[in-house]
C-alpha cells in the first residue's frame, strides 16, 4: 500500500459507471425470504458503510463500518490510523472543566 | 459488526404512529416535555443562525446566507445524528450529518475537550468545496461526557487559487482551487490556535472579511454551546438526550410512513448539464429509485464518469439527494437525520457524483441543482398527486471580485455575490414562483444599494422577462434577469447552467426559457434597462447561449454559441473592464400540464401585467384577447383552442417558452409593444 493510497486516482476510462454489488453466497433474506443477496457501498444515514441487502425487498441484513480493503469512501486521510500527537488534543483530558460552575 | 438492520418493510400503518404513553414508555419522559424540548433544540439553531447573520462580514453570508448551523446529538457508540437546523442554506441540513460523523471519526472525539473547535472545508469529508468553512464545537453534559456537537457550515469571501472567490470551472484538479484544509483545532480552551487562523488569513484575498466571518462563526458556535447548556441546566442531559431521539425517531416514523403509501417501484430519471467548461458535451446523470415498503434505495448507477471541470462533486450528493424526498414526501415536519434512515444511496466511485481525488470540485453548485431536479422528477413519478414540474435546475448567481478604486476605498478588496435566482416550476394546482433558488440551496437575492455601497458596481436592473415561463395550465415561474454595470476591473464568474438544454416540464407542459449571458450597450438617453426584459438585438453581444443568425436569444430555433464569445457559460474570472454592462437571464422552469387547458383567466391575468404577451396567449395558450376591450374572446378562444389540438399530430414536443418577436432595434421594439399588449396597455407605456 502506497502513500498515494485513497489521496490519488486516476479518472476512469469508461463512459458511464454503475455500484458493483458482490454476490452473497449461503445468505437468505429474513424478510421475503429471497437469496439474491448483495453487498456494496452505500451513503447511510450516518456516512458511508458497507450494507448487506436482499435485491428482491431492499432489507438490510446488514450495515457495517468500512474495511480497508472496502476503500470506501473512495478518500481517506493518509495519517487516518496513525498516533494521536499531544498537539492534536491539548485539552482533552479536561472535560470536567466544561461543568464547573 | 453490523450497525443496524432495516425492519420495516412489512407494517402497516398504524405502525409508523406513536401515542403518548408510547413515547412515556419508550423514552421516559411525557409528550409535552418531549415536544417542548423537540422544538427547544431547533429553537438553538434559530438563535445560532441569527447570530451568524448579524455578524459575519461576507454579503454571501451576512445577506445572500449561504451558511448552514446545526445542532448534533452524540449516539452512546460516538457517531452524531442532526437533530436540529433552521433557515439558511438548505444543503447543510443534509451534508452535515455526514461531515461531522466523517470528520470526528477521524480525527476522534476523545481527542476534544470545552472550548475546542475544529475547522475543515474539505470536499472529500462532506464539506462540498473549498469555499464553505465547516467549524464544529462538542458539548459536553453535567459528568464531562460529550452530549451534542453543534456545527456551521458557511461560504467565505474568498479561500485563495487562481480565481477570486474559488468557483474555478476549469480547474481539472483540487490543487488549483485554493486552500484546502483537513479537520484542525482552530479553538482550544476557546482561545484562537493562531498558525491556523494566520493559515486562513494569509490564503484569502480580503484578510478583512476572513477574520471577521471567522469569528462570527466560532461566536455562532459559542452561542449554540449556550443555549444548549441552558437545556441541560434546566432538564438535565438524560431528558434532552431522550428528546432528541424522540425528534429523530418521529421524524422517521413520518418519513417511513410517506414512503409506505408509495407503490413498490422504480422510479427512473436523467438529466443534463450544459457541460463541464473544459469538455464541451453534456454530462448525463440517471437515478432510479427503488422504493420497497418503507425503504428507498436511491442508485446512481450509470451516470457518467467524472468529468474534467470542477462542475463535479466527490461526497456530498450522498446526502444532498434527499432534498427530493423532503420536498416531495414530508415537506412541512422539520428536517432532522431521522428522516434520512429509510433511504440508502449508492453513488459509483469515479462518477460525476462521487469523483476520485484529486479531481475538482469547486464548482459543484450546478451539480447539486441538477441532482435536485433529477430527485424531483423520479419522486414525481412515484408520487404523481403531488409531482411537480422541478424548478429550473441552476444556481442563478453571478460572483464579481477585484479591488476598488472609488475614494474613501482606495485599494480595498471587493467581492460581491449576486444571487438572482432561478424559477420554480408548475404543480398540480398552481404557478411556479418567480424570483427564487433552487430548493437545495435556499439562499437569497442580496440587497442591491448595500452591494453598491460596497462594491464598484451599479445595479441597471433586476426583473423578469415576459414569455419566458415554461407553459402549462400551471405555468412555470419567469426567467430572473439582472443587468449591472462595473466600475473598476472586475473578475466574473458566473455559476449557471442549462445554455444548451431548458429545463424540465410535466405532464405536458412547456420546458422554460434558456440561460442567457450578455454584453449590454447603453440607448441612446444613457440607461441600460430593457423591456419586461427584451432589449434590441443591435444593443446586446452574445457571451453564452443560444442565438439566430441576427443575434437574437433564440432557444427553439437558434445555435448554441452562434456568434457568442464562449463555448460554455462555465467561465472562471471573466474580465470585465470598466464601464461594461453585462446582463444575465437565468433559465426558467418548466410548466404544469398542457396549456391548452389554463384557465383563460389566468393567462389574461399575465397578459395585463405585461408577462405573456397576446402572441403568447394566442399561440401556446390558445388564448384569443380582444386588444380593444383587453378582455377574452371566448369564442374565438375555443375555437383557437380547437385548430392548435389538431395541428399538433402525435409527435408533438412542447417547444420551450420564450419572446418568439425579438426586436432587432429600437423602432421594431417600439412597433412590438404596440402590437403585443392590450391597447390600454400601450396607451399607459406612452
Amino acid at each position: 500500500m502506497s502513500l498515494a493510497d485513497r489521496i490519488i486516482y486516476e479518472r476512469p476510462t469508461e463512459p458511464t459507471l454503475a455500484v458493483e454489488k458482490e454476490p452473497v453466497e449461503g445468505v437468505t433474506c429474513p424478510e421475503c425470504g429471497s437469496d439474491d443477496v448483495r453487498r456494496y457501498p452505500i451513503g447511510w444515514s450516518r456516512g458511508p458503510r458497507i450494507a448487506t441487502k436482499c435485491q428482491v425487498c431492499y432489507a438490510s441484513i446488514s450495515v457495517e463500518r468500512p474495511g480497508p480493503d472496502d476503500a470506501w469512501p473512495p478518500f481517506r486521510a493518509v495519517a487516518y490510523d496513525w498516533e494521536v500527537s499531544a498537539a492534536e488534543r491539548p485539552n482533552a483530558d479536561n472535560r470536567s472543566k466544561a461543568v464547573e460552575p | 459488526m453490523s450497525e443496524a438492520t432495516q425492519t420495516t418493510g412489512a407494517v402497516t400503518a398504524e405502525d409508523f404512529f406513536m401515542t403518548a404513553a408510547d413515547v412515556e414508555r419508550e423514552y421516559g419522559i411525557d409528550l409535552i416535555t418531549a415536544e417542548t424540548l423537540r422544538n427547544g433544540l431547533i429553537e438553538v439553531t434559530r438563535h445560532m443562525y441569527t447570530t451568524q447573520l448579524r455578524s459575519s462580514f461576507s454579503n454571501i453570508i451576512r445577506d445572500a446566507m449561504d451558511f448552514g448551523v446545526c445542532l448534533h446529538v452524540v449516539n452512546d457508540d460516538g457517531s452524531t445524528d442532526l437533530v436540529g437546523i433552521t433557515e439558511g442554506c438548505t444543503q447543510f441540513a443534509f451534508t452535515h450529518q455526514h461531515l461531522v460523523n466523517m470528520v470526528l471519526d477521524e480525527y476522534g472525539l476523545e481527542n476534544l475537550g470545552p472550548g475546542d473547535t475544529l475547522v475543515t472545508n474539505d470536499a472529500y469529508r462532506s464539506g462540498i468545496h473549498f469555499g464553505d468553512l465547516n467549524c464544529l464545537r462538542v458539548i459536553f453534559d453535567e459528568e464531562g461526557r460529550p452530549a451534542f456537537v453543534v456545527s456551521n457550515g458557511a461560504h467565505v469571501f474568498d479561500i485563495g487559487g487562481p480565481v477570486p472567490g474559488g468557483f474555478h470551472h476549469q480547474a481539472t484538479t483540487l490543487y488549483e482551487e485554493g486552500l484546502r484544509v483537513p479537520p484542525m483545532l482552530i479553538t482550544t480552551d476557546d482561545t484562537i490556535v493562531r498558525p491556523v487562523m494566520n493559515l486562513l488569513v494569509e490564503n484569502t484575498r480580503s484578510p478583512f472579511h476572513m477574520v471577521g466571518d471567522v469569528k462570527a462563526i466560532l461566536g455562532t458556535l459559542k452561542a449554540g454551546e449556550t443555549r444548549v447548556q441552558k437545556l441541560i441546566e434546566r432538564y438535565g442531559s438524560k431528558t434532552v438526550k431522550a428528546s432528541a431521539n424522540y425528534a429523530l425517531d418521529l421524524a422517521e416514523r413520518r418519513m417511513r410512513k410517506e414512503l409506505f403509501d408509495v407503490p413498490d417501484g422504480d422510479y427512473t430519471a436523467e438529466e443534463w448539464l450544459d457541460d463541464d467548461g473544459v469538455v464541451f458535451e453534456p454530462v448525463h446523470l440517471k437515478v432510479v429509485v427503488r422504493v420497497r415498503g418503507a425503504r428507498a434505495e436511491i442508485d446512481f448507477s450509470g451516470t457518467d464518469r467524472q468529468p474534467l471541470g470542477a462542475i463535479t462533486t466527490c461526497w456530498e450528493d450522498a446526502a444532498r439527494c434527499l432534498i427530493g424526498p423532503k420536498v416531495l414526501l414530508d415537506p412541512r415536519h422539520p428536517w432532522n437525520a431521522g428522516a434520512s434512515r429509510p433511504f440508502d444511496v449508492l453513488l459509483p466511485a469515479g462518477s460525476a457524483v462521487m469523483a476520485l481525488p484529486p479531481t475538482s470540485q469547486s464548482a459543484h453548485v450546478e451539480m447539486g441543482a441538477h441532482i435536485g431536479s433529477l430527485m424531483i422528477q423520479a419522486l414525481s413519478l412515484a408520487v404523481p398527486d403531488r409531482g411537480i414540474a422541478p424548478d429550473a435546475g441552476i444556481t442563478g448567481s453571478i460572483f464579481l471580485y477585484g479591488t476598488d478604486h472609488r475614494p474613501g476605498r482606495e485599494g480595498m478588496p471587493f467581492g460581491s455575490a449576486h444571487l438572482f435566482g432561478e424559477s420554480w416550476g408548475g404543480s398540480r394546482v398552481t404557478d411556479g414562483i418567480s424570483y427564487c433558488f433552487t430548493p437545495l440551496y435556499n439562499c437569497r437575492s442580496i440587497i442591491l444599494e448595500y452591494a453598491e455601497k460596497e462594491s464598484p458596481i451599479v445595479f441597471w436592473e433586476f426583473g423578469i422577462v415576459i414569455d419566458s415561463a415554461g407553459a402549462g395550465e400551471f405555468r412555470g415561474g419567469f426567467s430572473a434577469a439582472v443587468t449591472f454595470e462595473v466600475l473598476d476591473e472586475t473578475s466574473c464568474t458566473p455559476m449557471l447552467d442549462r445554455t444548451r438544454l431548458p429545463s424540465v416540464a410535466a405532464n405536458g407542459g412547456t420546458p422554460g426559457m434558456t440561460t442567457y449571458g450578455l454584453l449590454v450597450d447603453k440607448d441612446e438617453r444613457g440607461p441600460a434597462v430593457s423591456w419586461n426584459g427584451i432589449l434590441p438585438a443591435d444593443r446586446i453581444r452574445g457571451l453564452y447561449g443560444i442565438f439566430d443568425g441576427e443575434g437574437r436569444p433564440n432557444p427553439e430555433d437558434g445555435v448554441f454559441g452562434q456568434g457568442a464569445q464562449f463555448e460554455s457559460c462555465h467561465v472562471a474570472g471573466h474580465i470585465l473592464e470598466p464601464g461594461t454592462i453585462m446582463r444575465v437571464i437565468a433559465a426558467s422552469a418548466g410548466g404544469y400540464g398542457d396549456p391548452l387547458d389554463r384557465d383563460p383567466a389566468a393567462v389574461l391575468r399575465d397578459v395585463r401585467n405585461e408577462r405573456v404577451s397576446m402572441a403568447q396567449a394566442d399561440e401556446t395558450y390558445g388564448v384569443v384577447v380582444d386588444r380593444d376591450t383587453g378582455s377574452v374572446d371566448e369564442d374565438a378562444t375555443e375555437a383557437r383552442r380547437s385548430e392548435l389540438r389538431a395541428a399538433r399530430g402525435d409527435s408533438w414536443e412542447p417547444p420551450p417558452s420564450y419572446f418568439k418577436a425579438w426586436p432587432r432595434n429600437a423602432s421594431e421594439q417600439r412597433e412590438l409593444v404596440a402590437s403585443l399588449l392590450p391597447a390600454r396597455r400601450v396607451e399607459a407605456a406612452r
